[in-house]
């Protein structure tokens, strides 16, 4: 339990809020690369901050304040040159960084421009992703985490905005036990609804946390499960500040899994999952798949405004959202099996104290050599996922992707190849 | 830049405030005498009010306050019909004359009027009008983008080599000077007003083309404005129309949006409106960054202030005609040859939202059968 005031210092995101100084220390992803290939501009709404993404017509990224200084009409339909974007309504011309370089219609040698600066950020690109720094110069690097990264992998990326604020999406990844739960005796008891009989909860006998370099590392032991599973020996991690990373693969082939929590503002979280898959050694996998990073929008509701209950996705974001706009921790009541949550906030608090005392938080890396590629602790076999590639993917909101029969025929094939029955893929 | 309570004195306009107070002393159109033919009643927000434009006893039409809390009396607005467009009055009794605008009461036009509801304050789609260089930014290189991304080439811009604004007796007189024009071209010389308040006149006055043409904005609340395109055409010599088309003022709703809920950014209404729009609900002035060009602008929210001041000193603003002898119609300045029409009556009538009127066809028509060699550009 927080008091109110405890509540709002971690939850609260936009310009000179504490949490939102902290996370301003982070690169956070804006769009896909593939997204902007087509498009000039995309609005942006990041921490309380309304920006704009634009491509110049040298095929830079800048990343600005949305409304032009002058008389404050929407850059997202400026104009792209060369090296910056003008404002539709005047003409007025900025750069990347913000500047204004160009009023068309001011006098010769008027020097009005020079005065006039709007919000500026870079942009990076990293994993087929783009993203954004809003915090102070000289940028820290972007962490090159081993999915984003990783050769010969197959990639896509869903991306949903969940009303709520990211905190509690945050949490939920410091939670194991919810899964037994809500993606559990939940899904079974959704499924009874149905009439279909499934029995996939398995109780938790043992949970536990420790922090590493990057985060804090998550383990489970499940009912029937021994010390060497890879849940326990191996766990996987948050990665500080706000993405899960989780494993999963059969020693032959490898899946990397970041569920990325970018905050839009107090209320709302651009939630991203972007998979990686590396399929086994000799399977044949298209060009295309390893080029591109598709961008899809999975449904986080039915039709009809209820929850998608029958997709762990969707069982996820029906316990974030009910928790309220922002979850009211004044009036909450943790138990037992909430410590992962507990040591989460207290590093937040611990990270925001050394900001506030002028250094760099945790997870911000400046060194390139300790930046090539940053293999996290992850499981390889993962007990949840014991039956298989397909059946597994079938379950998950990647089915929305528009690659996903593709992933699932390249996995297909490569056992076909190695003439393994289903399931032991 | 104004601090956020001067922006708030200048763009709110509901009942009890200082700006509603000076709006609430014009006449502002609430429809035409056409649609609420077998119609008992029309409601009609203006002015932060939710009223019933409806017939009284004897026939004659008035503004009801829609509800009264119980005790209450219901307050009733007059209403008058001018040019087919029936105008009400939300101020204090008694109630001035409408002014006689040359357009409103040309006679034998054929009228038409677009309307539209712009999710925006009512402020910034005026200083638009006072903003003559807009025009070779958004309807010039801005729609050179758009129509680049559509893979065509086309050239609307040219660069403002002068502007200038003059008050005059009915509101304030833009004029501009284009590259390659100079200052006998009508666009400088005679320039197109602005009538105070809330009424942009932008017609075309030649032989072969006579138009005339009002953007009346109407203020809803502070964040609706009801935007009315009012176009009179007079028909060319030799030219003659059905009577169908000359007997009343043809309504029509001027689309804003496009059917993906985006502005429709390949016409000059829809760039305007994407402008106006984006600029917020009410444009927060407290962070603009006025330049040399915006001194239109300035001159006209001098002009609110100085007006609201005369109204607060018990004298009437301007524009508020009460003599019947003073009222006569107004001849406003009205150009002929405009540099940014070169390219013929035709192609700006079909770039131009006149183009969503039921008649459209049925105007171009009339006016081709004329003699009238321009149109064919």
């Amino acid at each position: 339990m927080l008091t109110a005031e405890q509540n709002d210092r971690l939850t609260r995101v936009g310009p000179g809020t504490p949490m939102g100084t902290l996370l301003r220390r982070y690169w956070m992803p804006v769009a896909t690369v593939g997204e902007m290939r087509d498009r000039w501009t995309k609005r942006v709404r990041l921490m309380g901050e309304d920006l704009v993404l634009f491509k110049d017509r040298s095929s830079n990224f800048g990343l600005i304040g949305e409304f032009c200084p002058h008389r404050r009409a929407s850059l997202a339909y400026g104009i792209p040159e060369a090296d910056g974007i003008r404002c539709p309504y005047h003409g007025w011309k900025f750069d990347g960084t913000g500047q204004c370089t160009d009023q068309p219609n001011e006098p010769a040698g008027s020097t009005f421009k020079d005065r006039i600066k709007n919000a500026g950020y870079p942009v990076s690109e990293m994993g087929g992703l783009l993203w954004g720094y809003l915090g102070p110069l000289p940028a820290p690097l972007i962490p090159r985490l081993d999915g984003f990264v990783a050769d010969r992998a197959i990639r896509h990326v869903g991306e949903a905005i969940v009303p709520c604020n990211w905190l509690q999406i945050m949490e939920n990844s410091l939670d194991p036990v919810h899964t037994e739960w809500l993606h559990g005796l939940l899904y079974e008891f959704i499924k009874e609804g149905e009439g279909v009989k499934v029995a996939i909860a398995r109780h938790h006998a043992k949970i536990g946390f420790d922090e590493f370099e990057y985060g804090i590392i998550k383990r489970r032991l499940m009912e029937g499960q021994s010390e060497d599973s890879d849940d326990w020996k191996v766990g996987h991690p948050v990665v500080f500040p706000n993405i899960l990373a989780v494993g999963s693969g059969g020693g032959l082939w490898q899946q990397y899994t970041f569920q990325i929590r970018v905050p839009v503002d107090d209320e709302n979280t651009r939630h991203y999952w972007y998979h990686a898959y590396v399929p086994p050694e000799g399977a044949v996998v298209p060009q295309h798949l390893l080029d591109d990073v598709p961008l899809y929008e999975p449904p986080i509701v039915a039709d009809d405004g209820s929850y998608l209950l029958e997709y762990i996705h969707g069982q996820d974001i029906m316990a974030w959202t009910t928790q309220g706009k922002i979850a009211d921790r004044s009036r909450e009541n943790l138990g037992g099996s909430d410590r992962g949550v507990t040591l989460y906030r207290k590093m937040l608090e611990r990270e925001m104290a050394v900001v506030e005392a002028g250094g760099d938080p945790k997870c911000i890396i400046r060194d390139p050599a300790q930046n090539e590629y940053i293999e996290l602790p992850l499981e390889r076999n993962k007990d949840m996922f014991g039956d298989g590639f397909e059946s597994l993917f079938r379950r998950h909101m990647s089915i929305f992707s528009p690659i996903a029969e593709e992933i699932i025929a390249v996995f297909a094939q490569a056992r076909e190849a190695r003439r393994e029955p289903a399931g032991v893929t | 830049m104004v601090t956020p309570e001067e922006n708030e004195l200048l763009t709110r306009i509901g009942p009890g405030t200082r700006m509603g107070a000076l709006m609430r002393r014009y006449w502002q159109p609430v429809g035409t005498t056409g649609e609420m033919h077998g119609k008992p009643a029309k409601r009609v927000r203006l002015l932060g009010e939710n009223l019933v434009l409806c017939r009284n006893e004897d026939g004659a039409f008035a503004l009801l306050e829609e509800s009264v809390p119980r005790g209450c009396t219901r307050a009733v607005y007059p209403v008058a019909e001018l040019g087919g467009l029936l105008w009400g009055y939300l101020g204090p009794l008694p109630a001035p004359l409408v002014p006689q605008l040359d357009g409103l009461v040309a006679e034998g036009t054929i009228r038409i009027l677009g309307s539209a509801v712009i999710p925006c304050n009512w402020l910034q789609i005026m200083e638009n009008s006072l903003d003559a260089v807009h025009t070779e930014w958004l309807h010039g290189h801005f729609f050179e983008f758009i129509k680049e991304s559509e893979g065509l080439k086309i050239s609307l811009r040219k660069k403002h080599v002068k502007i200038g604004f003059d008050e005059f007796e009915y509101g304030i007189i833009k004029r501009r000077v284009l590259e390659g024009h100079t200052e006998d071209d009508d666009d400088w010389k005679i320039g197109h007003p602005v009538v105070f308040p809330t009424t942009l006149a932008i017609g075309n006055a030649s032989p072969e083309w006579h138009e005339y043409r009002f953007q009346i904005r109407v203020p809803v609340d502070d964040t609706h404005t009801k935007h009315y395109w009012f176009g009179a055409f007079v028909l060319p010599e030799g030219a003659t129309a059905p009577p169908h088309l000359l007997d009343r003022v043809h309504e029509y709703e001027t689309p804003i949006f496009a059917p993906n809920g985006d502005f429709m950014l390949d016409s000059i209404h829809g760039q305007d409106i994407m402008a106006w729009v984006t600029q917020g609900a009410i444009a927060d002035r407290s962070r603009e960054s006025l330049g040399s060009t915006d001194r239109g602008i300035t001159l006209y929210r001098r002009m609110l202030l100085r007006e609201l001041k005369r109204m607060e000193d018990g004298h009437d603003p301007k524009n508020v005609i009460r003599d019947p002898a003073c009222n006569g119609v107004i001849v406003l300045p009205l150009e002929g040859r405009k540099a940014q029409r070169s390219d013929g009556f035709e192609a700006l009538f079909r770039r131009h939202q006149v183009r969503y009127s039921p008649i459209a066809e049925e105007i171009l028509a009339v006016l081709r059968s004329g003699r009238a060699p321009a149109l064919a550009g």
